[in-house]
Parts: C-alpha cells; sequence; structure tokens
C-alpha cells in the first residue's frame, strides 16, 4: 500500500469520528436541546454547600481559642428574585427588622453583571432563619444559608497569635484551583489560622438538588459529605495570654513568654490589638477598615513583624563577643566618666556624672554605655556582628506564624556597599549598645536571652504542640558554642542587673524566684524611647524566659521591668517557676 | 533549492483555519472567564492574544528553514524534552500534579513540548530505516523513544497528554510500514492491560474513570463536571444562547471552563453552528495535513505530517469526546481555543511545521 493510501484511510478513521461528534451534537442540542435548556432554565439544579467544619484551636490545656458556630444568612438569586422583589421585600422586611426599601436597595446594589447570590442578610440567628423558611413560597429565589461562623472567646487578647479567617476574594483563583476551595469558602488569614490552614480547613460537601421554578425542593441528585478539619493544640496558656494582654493595655508593645523545656511559647502578645470576632460579618468587616487606617497599627504584630533598635538588652551579644575575642575578662575594669571620646566625637554614658570603675558585671548591672563602648570598640563590629549573627538576629526564627520579619545587623561590607563609605569606629561604639542601625524583632531578642538561659541552646520557637493528637513540636534546637566561663560572666552580669543594688532592673524582682535580666532604652528617633527588658527564671535551672517591649514606652528599668515583674509572679502563682 | 521563499505559495487555508478556530475561542475564554470588575488589559484573553502573537511569529520563523534542517533539531529538543520532563518532577505539585515549570509568571507545560518532539525524532528515525530491512533490536527503537516521555508524563501525572502519544505512534507506525493488523493487536493488548494500569491512577484519574461509566456515581464531584458539561451544551441548541449569555457558564456551574471545558461555552453560547464550525475548520486541517503526508515526497515531511495531523485530529476529537461526556474526562486542551500558553505555541508550531513542509515540498 502507498503512503498517499495510508493517508486517505487514517483521513478516512478521522473522519468518521469527527461525523460520530457531530451526529451526537445534533442529537444533544438539536434533538434533545429542549430537555437540556429545560434543566439549564426552568429546572435548575442548585448546589447546597455545607461546610465541612473548620477545626478548633485549643490552648495547652483545652482551653477554646477559636472554634466555629452555626450561622444563617438570608440570600436571593437575582435572575429569579427579580420579578417578585418588591412584594419579597415587604415580606421579609418585619422578620429581619429592617425597612422593606433598604432591603430592596441592598438587592439592586449587587455588583453589575454578577451572577451570584447577593447576602441580603448575614448571620440572622436561627429564630429569624426558622421565620424565613417558613414564608419561601412568598419569597421567590429566596434562601437560608448556613454558615459556619468563626468565633475567638478571648477576642483581642489572642488575636495576633490565633490569627482570623476571611472569605476568599475574587481575585485568589490559585486557592480555588489549586487549594479546591469554593467561592464561599473560608481562609485562615493570619496567625495560627493562616499558618495552619491547611489542618484546619475542612472540606465542604454539598447536596444537589433539582428546584423548581419556584426554587421548591423537587428531588435530590447527589450528596457529598464534608469532612472535618484538624483540631490544633498549642503550646500556649489561654490564662496568661489574656493576663498580658491585661496588663498591655493599649500600651504599644509585643510580650512573649517561652518555656524554656522546649521552646515551646506559653503567650504572645502584640498590642493594640484588634477583634477577630469582627471579621465573621459583613458589617464587622466595614469597621476593619478602621484597624487598617489607624496610624497605631493594631492589625500589625509587633512581636515578630516589628523590627526595632534593641538598645541596651544586646549588651549581651557585645560582652560575648568581647570575651570570646578575648578583649575583656570577667574581672577587666574600664572607668565611666560619663563620657567616653572615640574618633575626636564624644559618647556620653546616659548616667552624665559616670559611674567610676566597673567590672563586666557593674557594667551590666549599670548598665553603663561608657563600659560597653570601650568592650564593644576592642571587640570590632566584625567579631559583634558575627556574634549577632549567631544568636539568630538578621534571620527568621522559623517561628510557626505566618509574616515574621528578619530585622537588621550591619557590617563592615554593608555599609560599604550601600554608603560608599568606610566604617568608622564611632559606628561600632552605638553598635556596642545596640543603636545605629541594628534593628531586631522582639521575637529574636528572646531567642537570645533563651540561648543564654539555655547555655548556648538556641530553640526554634513555636506555637503548635500538636495537631489532632499528632505531636508536631518537634524542639528542635541548635547550639552556639561559647565558652562556659564566658556564659557564666554574662549570667553574673545578667543577675546584678536584678539583684544589686544599682542594677538597672530591680524592679523586676520578685520574692522567692532569682531572676537573670537586662533592660534596654532604646533611642526610636521619635520623642519617647523603646523600652526592653529579656530575662529569664530561676536562674540556675531556667524554665522560662521573656520578652518585654514596649513602643515608645520610655525607660526599660521602669516600664518594662516593671512589667517584667508582674508576669515572673504571675508565672510562679501558675507554678510555671 | 532557490533561498528566496515565495509566500505566494503558502497554504492559505492551512494558515486561515487555526486563525479561525483560535477567534472563536478568544471569544469563548473571554466569556468563561469574565470578572465584572476587571480591566480588560488584566484577562486572560489578553495574554491568550499574546501567545498566538507570538505563535504566529514562530510559524514565520519555521518557515524560513528548510524541511531537511528540521531533522538536526529532533534529538536535540528531544533531550531537552525528556530532561524537562524529569525536572518538572522535582516541582511543587499544583492541583495534585506536577506538570508546571514556573517561568516567572508563565507556567510552562513540558508536556506539551514533548509531543512534538517525539513526532519529530520518530519522522526523523523513520525517514531514513525502512520497516523490512530492520533488526529485531532496530524495532524496539521507536517503542523506547515514545516509551520513555510516555511513562514520565504518566509519572507527573497527565493522563490526558500521554494518552495522546498513543495514536500518534500508531498512525506513524502504520505510515511507516507497520501493519495495520499488528497495531491493532498492539492496540488491543493495551487495552486489555488497562486494567492493571487502574492500580497505578491516582484516586481522581480513577474516579474520573468509573464516573465516565456512570456520572451519577458522584454528582457533586468528578461526575458534576459531566452533567453540567452535558447540559451547557445541550442547551446551546442549534444557535446557542448569545455571547455571554450562557447560564452555565456565567453562574459558575461550569469548572474547568476556560482550560479543558471551553468546548462547553462554545456549545452554550454559540450552539450547534458554532460547533459544526469549529469541527468543520478542524476537519480543513486534518484534511490538509493527511494529504501533506500522502503527497510529500520527503518521507521525513511525510511522517511528520502524520504526526502532527494526529495530533491535533485526535486532541480535538478527545477533548470534544470528553465535555460531551462520550469519553472519560482525561485533560487535553482543545487545540488553539483553550485557554493555556503552552498549548497554543505548541500547536502553531506545529501548523507552522506543516506550512513548512507544503512550502518546501519539491514541485513536479
Amino acid at each position: 500500500m502507498s503512503v498517499s493510501d495510508k493517508a486517505q484511510r487514517l483521513l478516512f478513521v478521522t473522519t468518521a469520528l469527527f461525523a460520530f461528534l457531530g451526529v451526537n451534537l445534533v442529537w444533544m442540542q438539536v434533538i434533545k436541546g429542549d430537555a437540556y435548556r429545560a434543566l439549564s432554565e426552568k429546572n435548575r439544579l442548585r448546589v447546597i454547600y455545607l461546610e465541612g467544619a473548620r477545626g478548633k484551636i485549643l490552648d495547652r490545656r483545652g482551653r477554646v481559642l477559636a472554634t466555629s458556630r452555626l450561622g444563617f444568612n438570608c440570600s436571593a438569586i437575582p435572575w429569579e428574585a427579580q420579578g417578585a422583589i418588591q412584594q419579597s421585600c415587604r415580606v421579609l422586611a418585619p422578620i429581619l427588622g429592617e425597612d422593606a426599601w433598604t432591603l430592596e436597595k441592598r438587592f439592586y446594589e449587587r455588583p453589575p453583571g454578577a451572577f451570584h447570590t447577593v447576602l441580603m442578610a448575614e448571620d440572622i440567628g436561627s429564630q429569624k432563619a426558622i421565620a424565613i423558611e417558613e414564608r419561601l413560597d412568598r419569597l421567590p429565589g429566596f434562601l437560608v444559608e448556613t454558615h459556619s461562623k468563626r468565633t475567638y472567646p478571648l477576642g483581642e487578647s489572642a488575636a495576633h497569635l490565633v490569627g482570623f479567617v476571611g472569605p476568599i476574594r475574587d481575585d485568589e483563583e490559585d486557592l480555588m484551583e489549586i487549594g479546591g476551595y469554593k467561592p464561599a469558602d473560608w481562609v485562615g488569614r493570619d496567625g495560627v489560622e493562616k499558618f495552619y490552614e491547611s489542618y484546619l480547613r475542612g472540606r465542604s460537601g454539598g447536596i444537589q438538588m433539582e428546584v423548581n421554578s419556584r426554587g421548591r425542593f423537587v428531588r435530590t441528585l447527589g450528596f457529598e459529605r464534608p469532612t472535618g478539619g484538624k483540631d490544633i493544640r498549642l503550646t500556649v496558656d489561654a490564662e496568661l495570654e489574656s493576663t498580658v494582654q491585661e496588663y498591655l493595655r493599649a500600651q504599644k508593645g509585643a510580650v512573649i513568654v517561652m518555656n524554656l523545656e522546649d521552646g515551646g511559647l506559653l503567650s504572645l502578645n502584640s498590642s493594640p490589638s484588634f477583634d477577630p470576632n469582627l471579621f465573621a460579618t459583613r458589617e464587622g468587616r466595614k469597621k476593619v477598615g478602621d484597624y487598617l487606617t489607624d496610624e497605631r497599627a493594631p492589625m500589625v504584630n509587633r512581636a515578630i513583624r516589628g523590627a526595632y533598635p534593641p538598645g541596651s538588652i544586646f549588651k549581651i551579644v557585645t560582652a560575648l563577643a568581647a570575651l570570646e575575642q578575648k578583649k575583656i575578662t570577667a574581672a577587666t575594669v574600664f572607668k565611666c566618666g560619663g563620657v567616653l571620646t572615640i574618633g575626636g566625637n564624644a559618647f556620653h554614658c546616659w548616667n552624665l556624672t559616670g559611674h567610676g570603675d566597673e567590672r563586666l558585671a557593674e557594667g551590666f548591672a549599670h548598665s553603663c554605655n561608657v563600659y560597653f563602648y570601650s568592650a564593644g570598640v576592642l571587640a570590632g563590629v566584625d567579631a559583634i556582628a558575627e556574634k549577632a549573627a549567631q544568636f539568630g538576629f538578621s534571620k527568621l526564627t522559623g517561628i510557626d506564624l505566618p509574616g515574621e520579619k528578619e530585622g537588621f545587623v550591619p557590617s563592615r561590607e554593608w555599609k560599604k556597599k550601600v554608603y560608599h563609605a568606610p566604617w568608622y569606629e564611632g559606628e561600632t561604639a552605638n553598635f556596642a549598645i545596640g543603636q545605629g542601625y541594628l534593628q531586631v524583632t522582639p521575637i529574636q531578642a528572646l531567642g537570645m536571652i533563651a540561648g543564654v538561659a539555655a547555655h548556648g541552646w538556641i530553640f526554634k520557637p513555636h506555637v503548635v504542640d500538636r495537631i489532632e493528637n499528632v505531636k508536631v513540636a518537634d524542639g528542635s534546637s541548635r547550639t552556639l558554642t561559647i565558652d562556659p566561663s564566658d556564659l557564666r560572666a554574662v549570667i553574673d552580669g545578667l543577675d546584678a542587673v536584678i539583684q544589686s543594688g544599682t542594677g538597672t532592673g530591680r524592679l523586676a524582682r520578685v520574692e522567692g524566684i532569682r531572676i537573670a535580666g537586662k533592660t534596654g532604652t532604646a533611642q526610636s528617633g521619635q520623642d519617647r524611647t523603646h523600652a526592653w527588658f529579656v530575662g529569664f527564671a530561676p536562674e540556675e535551672n531556667p524554665k522560662v524566659a521573656v520578652v518585654v517591649f514596649l513602643e515608645n514606652g520610655g525607660r526599660g528599668g521602669v516600664s518594662a521591668a516593671s512589667l517584667a515583674a508582674l508576669l515572673f509572679q504571675w508565672l510562679k502563682k501558675a507554678s510555671y517557676l | 533549492m532557490s533561498s528566496k521563499l515565495n509566500f505566494r505559495n503558502l497554504d492559505k487555508g492551512l494558515f486561515a483555519a487555526p486563525i479561525l478556530i483560535f477567534l472563536i475561542g478568544v471569544f469563548s475564554v473571554y466569556s468563561a472567564s469574565f470578572k465584572s470588575r476587571e480591566l480588560l488589559v488584566h484577562t486572560l484573553v489578553v495574554k491568550q492574544i499574546l501567545w498566538m502573537g507570538i505563535g504566529i511569529l514562530l510559524v514565520f520563523l519555521i518557515l524560513r528553514v528548510n524541511t531537511f534542517r528540521l531533522r538536526d533539531w529532533a534529538w536535540p529538543l528531544y533531550f531537552v524534552s525528556v530532561f524537562l520532563l524529569v525536572a518538572v518532577l522535582f516541582t511543587p505539585p499544583r492541583l495534585g500534579a506536577r506538570r508546571w515549570i514556573d517561568l516567572g509568571g508563565f507556567n510552562f507545560q513540558p508536556s506539551e513540548l514533548a509531543k512534538l518532539s517525539v513526532i519529530l525524532v520518530l519522522a526523523h528515525l523513520f525517514s531514513h530505516k525502512r520497516v523490512e530491512s530492520l533488526s529485531k533490536r532496530d524495532r524496539l527503537m521507536p517503542f523506547i523513544i515514545v516509551g520513555v516521555p510516555f511513562l514520565l508524563i504518566l509519572k507527573e501525572p497527565d493522563l490526558g497528554t500521554a494518552v495522546i502519544l498513543v495514536p500518534i505512534f500508531l498512525a506513524m507506525l502504520y505510515g511507516w510500514g507497520f501493519r495495520a493488523r499488528a497495531l491493532l493487536i498492539f492496540l488491543a493488548i493495551g487495552v486489555l492491560a488497562s486494567p492493571l494500569l487502574f492500580f497505578f491512577l491516582k484516586d481522581y484519574q480513577r474516579t474520573r474513570l468509573l464516573v465516565f461509566m456512570n456520572p451519577n456515581l458522584d454528582p457533586l464531584g468528578a461526575g458534576y463536571t459531566i452533567i453540567q458539561s452535558k447540559i451547557a451544551i445541550g442547551s446551546g441548541g442549534l444557535l446557542g444562547r448569545g455571547f455571554m449569555g450562557g447560564t452555565q457558564t456565567h453562574l459558575q456551574f461550569l469548572p474547568e471552563k476556560h482550560t479543558d471545558f471551553i468546548f462547553s461555552v462554545v456549545a452554550e453560547e454559540g450552539g450547534l453552528a458554532a460547533c459544526l464550525a469549529l469541527l468543520f475548520l478542524f476537519g480543513v486541517i486534518v484534511k490538509k495535513g493527511y494529504a501533506l503526508c500522502g503527497q510529500t515526497p520527503d518521507r521525513f515531511g511525510s511522517g511528520l505530517a502524520c504526526g502532527i495531523t494526529t495530533m491535533i485530529g485526535f486532541q480535538a476529537f478527545i477533548n470534544i469526546g470528553m465535555t460531551m461526556g462520550l469519553l472519560p474526562v482525561v485533560g487535553v486542551p482543545l487545540p488553539l481555543v483553550s485557554y493555556g500558553g503552552t498549548s497554543v505555541i505548541t500547536t502553531m508550531l506545529a501548523i507552522g511545521l506543516l506550512l513548512n513542509i507544503h512550502l518546501h515540498k519539491p514541485l513536479f
């Protein structure tokens, strides 16, 4: 057989297949066309989605931080409701306690061209829902849909930690196409709700039914069972979480408490906060706009997303760098006369009259700038930057919450690249006391103090302990190589900060617990300084580490240390210490 | 051979048919992906037109190359394809499959390129070896050439593209000189062995096959698509419900409507008239393609035409058949109609090759 004959045969086969399609098209579109059109027009298929319950979020003792309740919405299908909308709204008005005209306006205010159902009344409660169901025959095109509404019993207190959920947006096609979400689904938008979305989310099922032209049920065509999401248990103590938020009140700042057994967080708070329950309803979401325009930025989780100059808490890093470089020992004495001249510029101590002769421990206790200018300049910028990086500054801690920021640690190379200028010794002095270009997040500061407390173990901080009885917290960590005697020298300094009569952190003292810590008062570029406190307890066998950061909170030794004292008291009372 | 090309000799029908098919597609993609609040420049249609622009440009580039020169590309292209098919298995999965390589916003689908490169290599191989003079080992060669990408594509998994390789392969073997009876036996073994394959399929693929047998098995899940698609096609009637008038399309009843199920949109909004027009236009390509296959004295060109024509023809057949519920749902795009950059560009490359074979055909 010639090639051309074979090509003829292939053409014949393909033509036959196409003809088969053509015949079937004629059958479906012309002969059965009316029946199909009836299916699409008169007798409509309607899919009632049944949401799979979203998993709960619980605290370490099983107290509820986020759960779902059943809510009812009243919706209208535009092309079915249009004809009798005026009458329908009159029927609906007394039930909903709204003006008929308002309802009608709401119906017409829907986005043009959209074929979606119009939400007429959200979260109406079961009484109203039943009342509407009873009158559905006078409400063509209307229906009552059930939705699960997320509620957060702790409200503002745990908002930054737990996060919130929001409805999927039209432009999130990726989520819908790839994640298999449906247009009415809700997704985690922040916090644990977002980070653990894939575990928490339920898979929706639904009932597909045929309804007649009046929207009445004719028969069920199919049913798909929804499946629930998984419950998540946090390492957090709900009571501590709300207590801390009370301590913070409206003060801008962040407080984090870490359990030193495995790096699990006992609490993580950021203030000001917001009410995550508002996101559940459309009315509430309108108020959310105020949050976004509020200059106090209540939606920003300062604990992991705010980067600030650390001030004197950074002296821990400087001391360790200088000790490691063998530039100082615990016994090295510097004399503080209130000022130090470096490269022709005067660098002041916060105590302008000077602290006199100090060893490392007194340097820490007084948080003496001159001591650490001197130690820092001896150690050099490279050694300090290196040590800072070892402690995890300028890197993500890897906490299981979304949107963590890296902060910034300057270096000689960076300065040259960006400013085309050499690094000056004066800048090292500033760097050594945690000022200048340096920016750290509260969670990184916590990582530093936890690293000291745990003798060089750096935990990966985490908030989730188990997902549906499966332990997920791996308690993973890495070790720093710090000479034990260097560490001892620093811890002695941190001890003096609290216990010494002249210690800057003495307000953090709590009867019956030995605490080690460091205060920080960082220039913010605004009127008021930032207040910091990092610390751990008990000193000899550390169980918890804390960081307190108060944005424009004044002096670390006053506001931050006092708040830390409250924290340690609470932790003692609750037997964490 | 003259170095100057005379574009007057270009096969105008073979050039016009794909463009007309594309135009039907543009309207349907626009309708299927319409969102009221979206600016025109952000729509998928604009992207689709951009891909087509690139495609047409490539056609003219290909026309400048002598057909026999194309052989040199065959093997390198094949190895690049296989490499990419391996590479794609290391990408993060989307929709449960690893089919796309992200090239900065554009998701490239290596399996599309693989189809074309398999055709080129087979045509190249067949052009300098005759079936009668083959050793047993030589006879195995084409099976390996197809088998490697076939299995890699199945692994992604992308059942649709893998399935398309089968008719292409059979048609080209037939053109090469294999007996029809031998091929039918080969096909029969394949079909009989497919229950075995069933065990290797992903859950969703299994469901799709079962649902094809009985769509009401799972009317909300996998069966839902078929039922809704059939309603969309059927309700189109003789002349359709008009551009942007399809309720099935706009009420979000149809999933994947701008890609694999685009034919339902064409059918609902354009009716039987549009469907038959589309079938006719694909028929034009198929007829001209197989004619080229039969008339080209150069064995390479002839084999190439055979493979390409089968590819386009069967893709159209399988896609339309599945949206109508006549065939199981395997993800195959409708060439030049479904939204998708890789598919549009690959199809235009294929059309470019056909036009090239025609243009460079020695005249008697």
